[in-house]
């Protein structure tokens, strides 16, 4: 066996072993937020581990300069795809007060205008929508930290 | 020989993916169900690379695998637009 053979099983083992860990880590994890980073940070650092071995057993041809553009491909899009689902979950059910209003606006300025209480009323209307999942989720998808 | 070992991976990668879609059947938000599928999209690209390595003919598969991870990143930002909200 070649020393360029050893290198690749070496870097596809690893590769695996931390595909199958983040996997495991997404069903044991027992809030949305935790599952979301486990698959999101492992599972970048298994392909690209993956993708190394792999250039490792072609050689250098052509080949290997397309597995390189995988390589580079999954490098930019899966934390941006993580960050889209994130942002997705944020806005719609305004977890842990991600969308903090301003100290200033939560107290009138007037005594007569009285409008001091909520100046975002279009998180109230989006998640009036959601109101049948949260209740339903309460009991098993309570935040870890607070 | 090498192929002896390449088949042990790709069992592997089969059970992740079979234990992802059970995840996404089993799941109560919409959420838990796009991180699985997001979950997917990247093993089943090393499962057609590693696939290619078994069979001998490696330059077929990594022009699917090229395109596939594309196609799946797109699914998932449009997806995440739709059902995230109007903002």
């Amino acid at each position: 066996m070649s020393p360029s053979h050893v290198a690749a099983v070496i870097f596809i083992s690893a590769g695996t072993v931390f595909l199958i860990i983040s996997a495991f880590g997404v069903v044991i994890f027992p809030d949305f937020y935790s599952r979301l980073h486990a698959s999101g940070i492992g599972e970048t650092l298994g392909a690209m581990l993956m993708t190394i071995g792999m250039m490792f057993m072609t050689g250098l041809t052509l080949m290997s300069l397309k597995i390189l553009i995988v390589f580079l491909i999954l490098l930019i899009a899966n934390p941006l795809g993580t960050n889209m689902i994130m942002l997705a979950a944020v806005r719609k059910k305004d977890f842990l007060d991600y969308n903090e209003q301003e100290p200033a606006d939560q107290y009138p300025t007037d005594a007569v205008s009285g409008n001091g209480g909520n100046v975002g009323s279009d998180e109230d209307e989006n998640d009036n929508d959601d109101k049948e999942d949260d209740e339903e989720n309460d009991g098993r998808e309570e935040p870890c930290i607070r | 020989m090498m192929t002896h070992f390449f088949s042990w991976i790709l069992i592997a990668l089969v059970c992740v993916v079979i234990a992802m879609l059970v995840f996404m059947l089993s799941g109560k938000l919409v959420y838990d169900k796009m991180n699985s599928m997001f979950v997917m999209n990247t093993n089943i690209v090393f499962m057609i690379l590693i696939f290619g390595f078994i069979d001998g003919r490696m330059a077929m598969y990594i022009d699917i695998a090229l395109s596939y991870s594309i196609l799946g990143f797109v699914t998932t930002v449009i997806l995440a637009k739709y059902i995230g909200g109007r903002r």
